[in-house]
């Protein structure tokens, strides 16, 4: 007679693959990998021990995953573009434990009235720099002002500007409909979905049937 | 210990400022991109959103004006 596990509580990929603390400093390093971050700062985001950060900092370092610099006193850290692995750990913390992640868990309070919300633009091609805005395009019932305060506390810990535009689920299908040059432009090019999924945009942007 | 009532109105004020603080400035920085790149869309949600601001923050400066300078209405 076979017996009935139940399952275990998901683990995120980051954790799984790097363990917590791995995790953490590779998410606060490659959120913004232009940006070099002093030990400080890298202690704060990462929210651990410092020694526990500094043994990881001295790891990577030694595996040729991040540079260490010495500037006025400070020692900075930031990931190493020559490194074998930069395109592929940079692509892996974005969509994973990276922006994505935060932009995410900004929004998780709102996503009862939020049917749709994803990154576009030059974040989503993974064209961008140090200095790009993370465009969001967030569909559903939600202001200006309930947004506000979630995303500012996300560009805070992202250091950049997070561009949003709202649309209401009948203003995004209207505009799918009359083939408004933005949105085309928006819906052919990469995404990563925040909530929601392709899917799920099909079915929005979807003219409504003739009522017969 | 019972919190202070005014105390709880002056936090529930100042948040109220701060949320209309952060979506006025979220509305500036796109206006700013439309002016200057016109890469961004507008739309109908984002902009019933901001007149609601806006007439808050003129009620605001408003009633701020009648309290304090009302000889200047």
């Amino acid at each position: 007679m076979s017996s009935v596990s139940r399952p275990r509580a998901k683990k995120d990929l980051g954790t799984a693959l790097f363990g917590k603390g791995r995790r953490n400093v590779l998410a606060a390093l490659f959120r913004n990998p232009g940006e070099p971050m002093y030990l400080r700062e890298i202690i704060a985001a990462v929210g651990m021990g410092s020694g526990h950060v500094q043994r990881e900092l001295e790891n990577l370092t030694r595996a040729g995953v991040i540079v260490r610099e010495e500037r006025a006193r400070q020692v900075y850290y930031r990931p190493d573009p020559k490194a074998p692995v930069f395109e592929e750990l940079r692509a892996m913390v974005f969509k994973t434990f990276g922006v994505a992640d935060v932009l995410r868990k900004a929004l998780l309070p709102l996503a009862a009235r939020i049917l749709l919300a994803f990154i576009h633009g030059s974040v989503a091609r993974e064209e961008d720099t140090a200095r790009s805005d993370i465009d969001v395009i967030i569909v559903g019932g939600i202001s200006l002002m309930e947004v506000a305060k979630p995303l500012a506390r996300a560009e805070a810990l992202l250091r950049r500007h997070v561009s949003t535009t709202i649309y209401t689920q009948a203003e995004i299908a209207s505009r799918v409909r009359s083939r408004q040059h933005f949105i085309g432009r928006v819906l052919e090019r990469p995404k990563i979905f925040l909530i929601g999924d392709e899917d799920a945009l099909d079915k929005l942007a979807k003219p409504e049937p003739a009522k017969s | 210990m019972k919190s202070n009532p005014l105390e709880v109105r002056y936090q529930l004020a100042y948040a109220a400022a701060h949320y209309l603080a952060l979506a006025l400035d979220r509305a500036h920085r796109k206006r700013n991109e439309l002016e200057y790149t016109g890469a961004v869309d507008v739309t109908e949600a984002e902009t019933g959103s901001l007149i609601v601001a806006a007439r808050a923050l003129h009620k605001s400066v408003l009633d701020w004006i009648k309290s304090h300078r009302p000889e200047l209405i």
